[in-house]
């Protein structure tokens, strides 16, 4: 007698649901769990770590202000990783976006109008993003090279390039006027995007909302997303159907890495409004990776679950003010963490089903019917 | 530029590089919470408009009898700090946290502190300060460079709030800054480095190449050669200051070169561990470090924060607190060497103990001339003192230095 | 004896000779599965030394009572007998220490290991320390007795699939197994293995064993078994000997109503005259075709007219996936021309191949001639040119149509293609592959893999059914199938591969089972003249 998984023949519309949802409260009852065994009120960590990023428009603006680039990352992830492409370089893609839209709000910053100074930031960072991901696209789709290993590696070739530039050269990039501890240079005003008041959240919102609507169309309503659809899920499918797999691989890997450039302009123009290592080295590009498993990578859901890790993150510093109840900046990881593998066991069995089966081997044809 | 003082730069990516290598999706997770930070929660749903009360905080827990004590009475000042890496990093960081636990002991229930580790810094520092500024605590320390313009944006908006900032040079009605002359401390622990190399070669693994480490590191080289006129400090930079692995791998590089004691500008004692297992000699930083590798240690620069938090917080109290860019030193006692090891023959032990009484007093400097830059050009003249705004500033290697400034 | 309504049962009541006590029975057994009842109610009763068959379409429920029988799934209700005792067989291994072996159509077998090490492999009554010469000695002697000649010594690795299937017959009776169950075992046998392995079952019957032979080909169930157990949805619909019924009477027992004449090969005037005028709709010239390092393909010529249906055999593994990849233009020929209607596709691509007028249905529906993970209105966009835009209007548009004329059972336009049966997914396939025929825009050739296997005899009806019509509408179709069954009844001509070589070529009703079986095998009749 043992347990046997086996794939489901039928996937209902609700199991998606079910599955991120269920994943996230599993988290939080193995936290509540973990809490209580550290001494915690597992109820007042969460009804605080709720409060602290939900219910008020300082929390909402700040929990939003952190999911906005998660949108983004999100995004980059998911395009790749629905076609069974493993980016897990955004991090380095939103760097290279970073060092491009940087480059454009110093540049041509100054001598552009608000709305095109901020575009020329989004346009070269996604160039950026573009020329960083294209080696990882070009072995991967020519000589089946793994795109893990590849975008891995100039993921940390692109971090320290943005450190070379900004700590290791007079490059640029780097203030001059900052003769003690390096600093990139400050844009141009006109080439940041604008907050909300005073809030810290601002018009990055609303660019990433059009971004994750844009992308859903290009999948749905392209040709090109077709055929992306189409080679992810079922390669041998792609061949029959003579659509060349090489040029879709590449056009996936250039998308994801073009988003995930595309954060980095967003973070420069919107947030750290220069090239600045201490503010972009957040681990924002590998986030994405998180938020687009638990969105199933669907771009409506991805605005959702970016919501949702924004609060958690933004609720890390309100559990270590709580009086008394200091929750320790490790424990946000922890439930971070959990979600995750809760998120990744739940995808199996969205696939799948539990059967418990007497030892034996594969199920009797007569089943099928 | 006079006053501007140093920084120190913490990178939050070192840290979570081995998950990274190690497996994508868990690394990635951890990364994605980055350590959490971030914030400008706004705690108060039920009182909605006491922002800059306790009465915040105190509502969200309801149960919280401090937080009662706290509020409009005005019996306890409520003061946060904001470190850049865990209290358990056995340095930097440590040493704050030791300076509040003092502030909390000497001044009792007149004060309230809080403090929140492993905040990145940059943009969403913003929201961090803004969080602590709204709920009401009324001195805000921020120990990391990078903390400044977000610092100084949210000082604009809390006037009633006091904001000090450690290491860096951006001053406003209500934000000051604070740091100290470690190099008084870097030049006695030279002292006892060159005293004990045998090959002559002395390894300083060191973060960033900018003016606070590179005044050590010639600090350190200048008290080295007091005692070793051949002594030479080989450099190897990091680009972080909280990485452990990189650290232990920096010492490893330096000891194999042919270096047998090592020195760092970094936040971890795992320079001491390579230097234990390589029989090498080695001298830590921020703190007593002595029990990581007992058989290397010789001794050590280190902080104490506490008698300047107390200091701070006293004169916000009463009333008299000032903006100013504060510099300590080993007379008022911010910065201090520990106790040498006895591994260090005892004539060298007093020459280093005389030498501090004389610091202390004020008739010895570290830079005073002659200091010959490594090309041998002349760095400061025949018995003159390098004036403070040169020290803030340095950009140069001393003369028995081995190491490029650049790369 | 069961169920059922239909007339034929009556050939129940003829009570089939009875050659020994009963060996094995199912009384009344029940399994049930989420959502299906796959087995209800069923009796079967197996004797001593006969052969005795159980017939039935895909999904009539003869693998889950084979499964019950060997121990591979236990009873919900009802129970298993053996040697007439209750038993209760809680695993194959429990099985086959009752005496009761179960040979699998997918073999399981290690490669690396010689033909003895496989043989003892996993046997529980083995030693710790195996006595090899012993080992290959028996199992010499076993293959002699049985006709099942096999080299103890011989790697599996090297064996033919006929060979293989000895080694997995040999497996169970070294165990001692008294009873038998081949599932569909002639499947992936020539004719002259099948008729070899015939011989085996009758020697072993002969012994006193007793089988169950899983089938659901007519021709050998009547060749080979002494009765015959038909189900149908998991019932039994009637036990008949052999020697009392027709094929044509066990096929309306399996369906369950009566068989309409059969969809034969086309008439003469099929066409062929005009087509020959018009040249070949789809030709392939000297096709080399070399993969890692193996030529897979030697230099195959063909050609297909409009208006006719060519049949390419042989076993599996000889060059068919691999030609008709290089067809279609999948895979492009190490050497070679590929024409498609006169136009040169080689090394074009699918895409070319399509846009000359190719079409194509593979083998493997599910996965590579259709997306599981979409829809099937987008999956009827899979192969069409796409502009910019996806236009799905007129492809939902389309399906639907293709739903209703062709009895698509799907929830809607929408399900995606997972859900369907494998005889729903190739209705879909076939609407998609021929749409247009006969007019300007469809297809001039149609390359179809296995189009029948796996489907119930309505949906294979319905698919010759298609496959005629194409071929009456002018179509040029090439069948390419390892069921030999299957390309005799479609085909006008027969091209016979043997290692990636065409090893014989005729019209279909010139050439005989003999000369074909022999290609097969790649023996070459005497005086035969190598086509080709």
């Amino acid at each position: 007698m043992r347990l046997r998984l086996e794939r489901r023949l039928e996937q209902r519309w609700w199991h998606t649901v079910i599955a991120p949802v269920g994943a996230v409260l599993a988290a939080l009852v193995v936290g509540a769990v973990f809490l209580a065994i550290e001494g915690f009120s597992p109820v007042t960590v969460y009804r605080e770590l709720f409060k602290a990023s939900f219910t008020s428009a300082f929390g909402i603006t700040d929990s939003l202000a952190i999911a906005t680039p998660l949108v983004v990352t999100g995004l980059a992830a998911a395009v790749a990783f629905r076609m069974n492409l493993f980016n897990i370089g955004a991090e380095g893609q939103l760097y290279a976006g970073a060092i491009g839209g940087a480059w454009a709000g110093l540049a041509l910053g100054p001598h552009l109008p608000g709305p095109l100074a901020v575009a020329a930031v989004l346009a070269a960072s996604v160039v950026g993003g573009l020329v960083w991901a294209l080696p990882v696209a070009v072995f991967k789709a020519w000589f089946g090279t793994s795109e893990i290993i590849t975008s891995l590696m100039l993921t940390f070739v692109a971090l320290y390039l943005m450190r070379f530039l900004i700590f290791g050269s007079k490059s640029y990039w780097r203030d001059p006027a900052a003769t003690n501890f390096p600093q990139g240079r400050k844009i141009a005003e006109a080439a940041e995007l604008p907050p909300f008041g005073t809030y810290r959240t601002g018009w990055g919102l609303v660019v990433v909302i059009v971004v994750a609507v844009a992308v859903w169309a290009l999948i749905r309503f392209t040709s090109a997303g077709f055929d992306m659809n189409v080679v992810g899920t079922s390669p041998e499918a792609a061949r029959y159907a003579g659509i060349s797999t090489a040029r879709v691989v590449l056009m996936g890997l250039l998308l994801s890495g073009a988003l995930g450039g595309l954060a980095g302009g967003i973070e420069v123009a919107g947030r750290a409004h220069a090239l600045d290592p201490n503010g972009l080295e957040l681990g924002l590009g590998f986030a994405g990776i998180v938020v687009a498993a638990l969105a199933r990578y669907n771009s409506f859901a991805i605005l959702l679950v970016a919501a949702f890790l924004g609060g958690l993150r933004n609720a890390g510093v309100a559990l270590q003010t709580l009086p008394g109840e200091r929750v320790p900046v490790e424990v946000s990881l922890m439930l971070q963490g959990a979600i995750l593998l809760f998120a990744i066991g739940a995808e199996i069995f969205v696939r799948h089903r539990l059967r418990l089966v007497r030892s034996g081997i594969g199920p009797a044809a007569g089943v099928a019917t | 530029m006079g006053e501007n003082h140093t920084m120190t730069i913490r990178s939050r990516f070192g840290r979570w590089r081995w998950l990274l290598v190690l497996s994508t999706a868990l690394g990635l997770m951890a990364a994605a919470c980055g350590s959490s930070s971030d914030d400008g929660t706004d705690t108060s749903s039920g009182t909605g408009d006491s922002t800059k009360t306790s009465e915040a905080t105190a509502d969200s827990t309801a149960t919280s009898e401090a937080d009662g004590a706290a509020t409009d009475s005005g019996e306890a000042i409520k003061v946060a700090f904001v470190y850049v890496g865990p209290v358990g990093d056995a340095g930097w960081t440590k040493k704050h946290d030791d300076g509040r636990k003092e502030l909390e002991e000497a001044l009792g229930d007149k004060v309230e502190t809080s403090f929140l580790e492993s905040v990145p810094e940059g943009a969403e520092s913003e929201a961090v300060f803004e969080r602590l500024a709204r709920e009401g605590n009324k001195v805000i320390f921020g120990t990391s460079f990078g903390y400044m313009d977000q610092m100084l944006a949210v000082a604009e908006k809390y006037p009633d709030t006091v904001f000090m900032h450690a290491t860096g040079f951006k001053t406003s009605d209500n934000m000051g800054t604070y740091f100290g002359a470690a190099e008084e401390a870097r030049y006695l622990s030279g002292m006892a480095a060159g005293a004990m190399t045998k090959s002559n070669t002395i390894g300083y693994v060191a973060a960033f190449p900018i003016p606070e480490v590179i005044r050590g590191i010639n600090a350190f080289t200048l008290g080295a050669q007091k005692v070793n006129p051949d002594a030479t400090v080989k450099v190897v930079w990091t680009s972080t200051w909280f990485d452990p692995t990189v650290e232990k791998e920096a010492a490893q590089t330096v000891l194999s070169a042919g270096a047998d004691v090592v020195a760092q500008h970094q936040d971890t004692p795992s320079a001491g561990e390579a230097a234990q297992a390589a029989k090498g000699f080695w001298v830590g930083y921020n703190d007593d470090m002595s029990r990581f590798a007992p058989d290397a240690w010789l001794t050590a620069p280190v902080w104490d924060w506490g008698p300047f938090y107390i200091k701070t917080v006293e004169a916000v109290v009463d009333g008299s607190w000032k903006s100013e860019q504060y510099y300590g030193s080993m007379a008022d006692g911010l910065v201090n060497l520990a106790p040498v090891s006895d591994t260090v023959p005892q004539d060298v032990r007093t020459q280093i103990e005389d030498l501090q009484k004389e610091i202390e007093a004020g008739t010895f400097a570290p830079f005073t001339g002659p200091v010959a830059k490594q090309d041998g050009s002349e760095a400061i003249a025949a018995g003159a003192e390098a004036p403070l705004a040169d020290l803030l500033s340095m950009n140069y290697f001393v003369k028995g230095v081995d190491g490029k400034i650049e790369g | 004896m069961t169920s059922g309504d239909h007339p034929g049962e009556t050939a129940t009541v003829s009570s089939p000779p009875s050659r020994g006590v009963v060996a094995l029975a199912a009384r009344r057994v029940t399994k049930r599965f989420p959502g299906v009842v796959a087995n209800d109610e069923v009796d079967f009763e197996l004797r001593a030394g006969e052969v005795h068959t159980l017939l039935g379409e895909n999904g009539a429920g003869k693998s889950t009572l084979a499964a019950l029988l060997c121990g591979l799934y236990q009873p919900d209700d009802g129970h298993i007998e053996r040697g007439g005792q209750p038993v209760r067989l809680r695993s194959p291994r429990e099985g086959l220490a009752r005496g009761i072996g179960m040979v699998h159509q997918h073999f399981r077998l290690v490669e690396r290991f010689t033909v003895a090490e496989n043989v003892v492999l996993g046997d529980p009554a083995q030693p710790a320390l195996l006595r090899r010469a012993d080992i290959e000695a028996r199992v010499a002697e076993i293959g002699e007795r049985f006709g099942l000649p096999v080299d103890p010594r011989a790697r599996v690795s090297s064996l033919t699939v006929g060979q293989r299937q000895r080694v997995e017959i040999v497996k169970v009776l070294y165990r001692g197994a008294e009873v038998l169950l081949l599932d569909e075992p002639t499947a992936v046998l020539t004719p002259q293995e099948a008729e070899a392995l015939f011989t085996t079952v009758r020697a072993m019957t002969a012994e006193g064993k007793a089988v169950v032979f899983i089938s659901h080909k007519l021709g050998e169930v009547m060749a080979v078994s002494d009765r015959v157990t038909v189900m149908r949805g998991g019932r039994v619909t009637g036990e008949v000997a052999t020697a009392a019924t027709s094929a044509r009477e066990l096929a309306e027992l399996m369906v369950g109503r009566p068989i309409e004449a059969e969809v034969r090969r086309g008439s003469a005037a099929g066409g062929e005259g005009d087509g020959t005028e018009a040249g070949p709709a789809l030709e392939a010239a000297g096709v080399r075709l070399v993969q890692g390092g193996q030529t897979v393909l030697d230099g195959i010529d063909l050609a297909v007219f409009p208006g006719e249906v060519v049949g390419v055999a042989g076993v599996a593994g000889n060059g068919q996936r691999e030609l008709a990849a290089v067809l279609a233009g999948i895979t492009a020929p190490t050497s070679g021309r590929v024409q498609v209607a006169g136009t040169d596709v080689t090394g074009g691509g699918a895409r070319a191949a399509r846009g000359a007028g190719l079409a194509f249905v593979p083998e493997d529906r599910l996965g590579t001639g259709l997306v599981p993970g979409l829809s099937l209105t987008d999956n009827m966009l899979l192969t069409r040119r796409r502009e910019f835009l996806v236009n799905r209007r007129a492809a939902r548009r389309e399906m639907a149509t293709a739903i209703e004329s062709f009895e698509i059972k799907t929830p809607g336009t929408e399900a995606a293609a997972r859900v369907l049966s494998g005889g729903n997914a190739q209705k879909v396939l076939l609407a998609r592959e021929l749409a247009g025929l006969g007019t300007g825009a469809g297809p001039r050739a149609i390359i179809v893999a296995s189009p029948t296997r796996g489907l119930d005899i309505g949906a294979a009806e319905m698919v010759r059914g298609l496959l005629h019509d194409a071929r009456e509408q002018g179509g040029a179709v090439l069948i390419i199938s390892e069921d030999l069954d299957e390309v005799r009844s479609l085909a006008d001509r027969m091209v016979v591969l043997y290692r990636g070589r065409v090893a014989l070529e005729g019209p279909t009703d010139e050439l005989t089972l003999e000369e074909i079986g022999l290609a097969m095998a790649g023996i070459q009749p005497e005086g035969a003249v190598a086509p080709g």
